[in-house]
């Protein structure tokens, strides 16, 4: 059970809180350093870590999704740091269980008791917007009931404020940050609305029966804009499947699942799910891949999808021409690179990592378990060249949170997957877009 | 315990009143036999006249509270914060579904009146009494101190959070939920916490191992043998 801090000055105080923790840990390290006093980075890394993830757990909402962004953008992290913040995919605490109950009435119109055949009180899951109980219907289906935090959708508002205040001072003045901001808080404010969600659980599970996906069902009777039912999914997320010590052949298995379930999602050339980390996978019993929680559903515009999509083809013939002309269009480039020795280096690093991200489509399989491709895939993100004006088309903070997320995954499973099909998927989805 | 015929008639009975009352606040009970389909001597059985009518609205949401938690699976397993937390957003839940009508009468006929004089407030002490009384991770010290003083002060902190709630403007009552949910966690706190218990138990420890203890008892003693020479 815990508190939640919903008004602005207790959230901006855990947020300068935890700032101020954070740099006293590493000015203590740098202190011992320079006197020759043994300081161990490594403990100094998971210490402010695990405090940051305290703090965070507190604020859910909006803070806790930039934990999971970091968690699942594994490389950009010291390892350590990112270790503990996997931690924000399951382990939030609960929030009290008599404000739940009185959520469910407010929301449903009756206690939970009087709605379902069992409801367990203890929660099964709590995240950043909310958090999951078991239960099941008067039927006989066991479900799963998502009850959001109180004064959650008011937190992502003030939460993205404070951001935004503290980004203006960080950046290059005359950088525009809002577009980036609004995106963010728009997909957050349509992550609260739960019966949006539904409808979006509604339409995947058209997309994908039948296939070895499996989708949960929306149960619209029992739900409404702070509470959603739906039918419960049984399997393991990522890290428990893997503390089972699976074999290659299994782990290829999910992985190409999860592999083919992206390139079916590009295929569709629909709403594609956005939210790439490991608490929204499961591995079932009868190994299939389950797909949960379809809050984080984004279209992207199709122009930029477009211009998304060919950068990989584009990357596989190498073509610097063409990667330079998408570049521009995708607003990564603002100049010619051979003009400016900033633009050269954002080229460089964004043409080399472009490179690597295509790998997996050069040949027709791909082993993402491959040390010297992680190794690869962490050196880029740790030497992004830092600088303090943003870059990139808006929609890019989503579809690099899939691709990345996606990769990641696959890493984690060591998994080596067939491609062959992939290239064409993306070519065929390419030509039947009208831009 | 599913609650008797009679006692149902009863709850009905207010919550037609309190509806009642908003259109007329001196209804007569021709009225409201008219409007419960059913004989005024029938009511009269059951209450003396209107104005005990209305004062059972409240008292019986006590009723209903109890039905209720009886109902959920668990309850006894809820910690200290989480049990009253359930009795008062439970109530308040009940206010909910006749909001104008406590809105209208809940500071006249429950918060400005003596405890011993409305049932509602003397029932909601003996519940917060009972959650005390069946809870064993309690601390020692905090119960023998604490208890009897928050028990006897709980009724005005609950007509502090039902005012609270009366002007809650919040989404889904959002601001009533995150004071109860502080105030009853740090309620919870101080009852849960062992910390005095700790300290009498090593003060007693210092007390016995120390050779104190053998030393009081030897001036005792010493005491005891003069004093016994004195006389």
């Amino acid at each position: 059970m815990s508190d939640f801090p919903s008004s602005k000055f207790e959230r901006g105080k855990i947020f300068a809180k935890t700032g101020l923790r954070v740099g006293s840990n590493y000015a203590k390290h740098y202190v011992n350093s320079s006197i020759g006093k043994d300081s161990d980075k490594n403990e100094l890394h998971k210490k402010t870590a695990t405090e940051v993830f305290g703090e965070f757990t507190k604020l859910r909402g909006t803070a806790l999704k930039i934990a999971q962004s970091m968690s699942m953008d594994q490389g950009f992290l010291p390892d350590e740091f990112a270790d503990v913040m996997t931690q924000a995919q399951y382990k939030v605490p609960p929030i009290n269980k008599a404000v739940v109950r009185s959520i469910i009435k407010q929301e449903l119109g009756k206690y939970p008791e009087m709605l379902f055949k069992n409801f367990q009180p203890e929660a099964m899951a709590a995240a950043s917007i909310g958090q999951v109980h078991r239960a099941t219907l008067q039927d006989g289906t066991a479900v799963a009931v998502k009850i959001q935090y109180p004064g959650v959708r008011d937190t992502i508002s003030s939460d993205l404020g404070l951001a935004r205040t503290l980004f203006r001072r960080l950046v290059k003045s005359g950088s525009n940050i809002d577009s980036y901001f609004d995106e963010v808080k728009e997909t957050l404010l349509l992550e609260t609305d739960y019966l949006f969600e539904g409808k979006q659980i509604e339409q995947f599970h058209e997309r994908f029966s039948g296939s070895s996906v499996i989708t949960p069902r929306w149960i619209e009777n029992l739900s409404s804009e702070r509470v959603l039912t739906m039918t419960f999914i049984d399997g393991m997320h990522l890290g428990e499947y893997l503390e089972h010590n699976p074999s290659q052949e299994d782990r290829n298995h999910y992985g190409q699942l999860l592999w083919n379930f992206f390139h079916d999602q590009i295929e569709d050339n629909r709403e594609i799910h956005a939210d790439t980390h490991p608490g929204n996978f499961l591995f079932t019993p009868d190994k299939k891949l389950g797909v949960i929680d379809f809050g984080c559903v984004k279209k992207f515009p199709e122009d930029f999808f477009y211009n998304y999509l060919k950068l990989l083809p584009v990357h596989l013939k190498q073509d610097e021409e063409e990667i330079i002309e998408l570049y521009k269009k995708l607003d990564v480039l603002q100049k010619d690179p051979s003009m400016d020795e900033n633009e050269k280096r954002y080229f460089e690093f964004c043409r080399d990592y472009g490179y690597i991200f295509s790998k997996p489509y050069e040949n027709e399989k791909f082993d993402f378990g491959d040390p010297g491709y992680i190794a690869k895939i962490k050196g880029f993100t740790k030497n992004a060249p830092l600088s303090n004006q943003p870059r990139g088309n808006k929609n890019f903070i989503y579809s690099t949170r899939v691709h990345l997320g996606l990769y990641h995954l696959l890493m984690k499973l060591e998994a080596k997957i067939s491609t062959k099909k992939s290239i064409d998927v993306v070519e065929n989805a390419l030509n039947s877009m009208q831009v | 315990m599913t609650m008797d015929q009679k006692t149902n008639f009863k709850i009905k009975t207010s919550e037609k009143a309190a509806q009642l009352y908003l259109k007329n606040e001196r209804f007569k009970i021709q009225q409201l036999a008219e409007e419960l389909e059913t004989e005024p001597g029938k009511i009269f059985e059951s209450f003396p006249n209107r104005n005990a009518i209305l004062d059972y609205y409240y008292e019986s949401r006590l009723l209903l509270l109890d039905d209720i938690t009886q109902k959920i699976e668990g309850f006894h397993k809820f910690t200290l914060s989480e049990k009253l937390s359930t009795v008062i957003l439970t109530i308040l839940d009940l206010f909910q579904e006749h909001r104008e009508f406590v809105l209208e009468t809940y500071r006249s006929r429950v918060a400005c009146r003596s405890n011993d004089r409305t049932g509602f407030n003397t029932g909601i002490k003996e519940r917060v009494s009972e959650i005390f009384k069946s809870d064993s991770r309690i601390s020692t010290f905090s119960g023998m101190v604490f208890q009897s003083l928050f028990i006897s002060l709980f009724t005005l902190h609950f007509h502090a959070i039902v005012r609270v709630w009366m002007n809650d403007k919040s989404d889904s009552m959002g601001t009533t939920m995150a004071l109860v949910e502080k105030w009853t966690s740090l309620v919870q706190e101080i009852f849960y916490s062992a910390v005095i218990d700790k300290g009498f138990d090593l003060a007693k420890f210092i007390f016995n191992s120390s050779g104190f203890s053998d030393w009081v008892q030897s001036e005792n003693k010493n005491y005891q043998t003069g004093e016994n020479k004195t006389v």
